[in-house]
């Protein structure tokens, strides 16, 4: 660092700025590659195909659910409610992830565990809580406020303004029962903002890596699909 | 790094047995500076390009690009800082796996000058970061957490000023509040505080005390919250200090096409500039200078 007090006699005229798209280049840098060589080959075991998909799904592709996340949030009720129903004798309700959990697409054609990473880089582990129909009230009344694509399953909602119209499991919401939502560690802990989720009626974790059980789920499907079925809905 | 870009040009010009006409060269232009700052925002540990079938962004990106295209506007002009706005961490599994090493190796050997902390350099907890830091062989500035008492402590610089070809740059950064963004266990000990205030209070040591000709923010507060005016963003910082002249931003994955002006609360231009993420854009800011008889005037009759 410079401790120096004296003064440059130069005065700044003018700013120019732009920005420049950087893509793939045909020079090589050896110099770099010869750094990252190492490192790439041991993520190489990543790159083994574990399942198909026959669309291309994405996080961004509706306005208050996705393709991607739909897929998601169905599959982790799918494999957690057994997991959950054996420890509780219970069954989950519904399902609520954040958007911004979810961060690559997925890409037609084959897919990968190196995607899986990209697709959830995060360390989040599958949670269950029990909370009571006031901070179900509170839930959606932040989905109605978030305004994004927030992936849900097991749950219906409609927003006309501030009435919510909403049925979980079939049944119409009753703000005097409880119910057991899936979510992740982070956002039980107050993660986005969704400070609902703190100090439920009960807290049952699960110990199983969210990406964990994607993997393990699409391994065991021929191909994936997706598609949006308005499970969240603006009138 | 005065120094060793002084080292650098003497190097070149012995080899080309050429110092002396290359110094002339120098004194030549001298009156008149270009000053470039290139600079990058949530990488998010994006390393290999994006493959050619990725629907958005087809073989974009990646850190060999990305290093050529530094080299070739570096060649076009020396005085060049490289600046980072945080979020490098966390995105591929280059970070699951060896936990942000790879991506500060990297950074330092492209030649970046200085990065901040974003709220994902936090996801395997302050000691781990800590650890990871010593890949870094550049800093990283935060002056709006407290991180005495951490294992941060002594590795975070509040600011620092680089002297490039006799103009003094003096760069500090800021991060997000952390709460209800990170874990809490993961960033124990470590408190937001408003940045407003601690931009007022730096910039004007970095002004007056040391002279800086230019104030760069490298800002992970994000560029704007349309849900939330009230939430701090780059938008309101810019507005409510003065002294700065650039923002490089991060967090919300904004595209700029180019810096967007902004008046701040004397008056004054400051500029806002955000690539969006994961290495797919470079940004590029020259400033201009010339060399000011009315303040050399001065000068001479305050000697």
């Amino acid at each position: 660092m410079i401790a120096s007090c004296e003064k440059a006699n130069y005065l700044l005229n003018d700013i120019q700025g732009n920005n420049i798209k950087i893509s793939d280049s045909l020079i090589t840098n050896n110099q770099l590659e010869y750094l990252i060589a190492p490192y790439r080959n041991e993520l190489k075991r990543l790159e083994k195909v574990i399942g198909y998909s026959s669309q291309s799904l994405s996080v961004r592709d509706g306005k208050l659910e996705s393709t991607l996340g739909n897929l998601i949030a169905d599959i982790l009720i799918e494999e957690c409610n057994p997991v959950f129903k054996n420890i509780s004798g219970k069954n989950i309700d519904f399902c609520l992830l954040n958007y911004g959990g979810i961060r690559g697409t997925m890409n037609k054609g084959n897919i990968t565990q190196y995607d899986l990473f990209t697709i959830m880089p995060f360390k989040n582990l599958a949670t269950v809580v029990r909370l009571d129909g006031n901070k179900i009230l509170e839930l959606l009344k932040y989905l109605n406020k978030e305004n994004i694509a927030h992936p849900i399953s097991g749950i219906n909602i409609e927003f006309e303004n501030e009435k919510i119209t909403t049925i979980i499991g079939g049944e119409e919401f009753d703000v005097n029962k409880s119910y057991y939502v899936l979510t992740s560690n982070y956002l039980q802990e107050g993660g986005d903002k969704m400070n609902f989720f703190k100090d439920p009626i009960e807290l049952h974790e699960l110990n199983l890596n969210i990406r964990d059980i994607l993997i393990n789920n699409i391994k065991k499907r021929k191909s994936l699909s997706s598609k949006l079925d308005n499970r969240i809905i603006r009138n | 790094m005065k120094r060793r870009h002084f080292l650098d040009k003497v190097k070149s010009s012995t080899i080309l047995g050429l110092s002396y006409p290359l110094l002339s060269l120098k004194t030549l232009n001298k009156s008149f500076k270009k000053i470039t700052i290139l600079h990058t925002n949530d990488v998010h540990s994006h390393i290999d390009p994006f493959p050619k079938n990725d629907p958005l962004n087809p073989n974009g990106g990646g850190v060999i690009a990305r290093a050529n295209l530094i080299n070739a506007l570096k060649l076009e002009n020396p005085s060049t800082l490289i600046l980072d706005a945080g979020d490098v961490f966390q995105g591929t599994p280059y970070f699951n796996f060896f936990e942000g090493e790879i991506e500060l190796k990297l950074m330092s050997k492209m030649g970046y000058n200085a990065s901040t902390l974003g709220n994902h350099e936090f996801d395997n907890g302050i000691e781990k970061l800590s650890k990871s830091l010593k890949h870094a062989d550049f800093s990283f500035l935060n002056s709006n957490y407290t991180i005495k008492n951490t294992a941060l402590e002594n590795l975070i610089k509040e600011f620092e000023i680089f002297e490039i070809d006799e103009i003094k740059i003096g760069v500090f950064g800021l991060g997000i509040e952390l709460d209800g963004l990170v874990e809490k266990n993961l960033y124990n000990g470590i408190k937001y505080l408003d940045p407003i205030e601690i931009t007022d209070e730096i910039t004007d040591k970095l002004k007056n005390y040391y002279k800086c000709d230019i104030i760069i923010c490298l800002s992970h507060l994000g560029y704007k919250y349309n849900k939330n005016k009230e939430i701090m963003c780059d938008l309101i910082l810019a507005k409510k200090t003065k002294n700065i002249d650039l923002i490089i931003g991060g967090h919300t994955h904004t595209f700029m096409n180019k810096p967007i002006e902004i008046r701040n609360s004397i008056g004054k231009k400051v500029l806002i500039n955000q690539v969006g993420c994961y290495g797919i854009n470079l940004g590029k800011i020259d400033f201009y200078f010339s060399k000011n008889s009315i303040l050399e005037k001065s000068n001479i009759i305050n000697v």
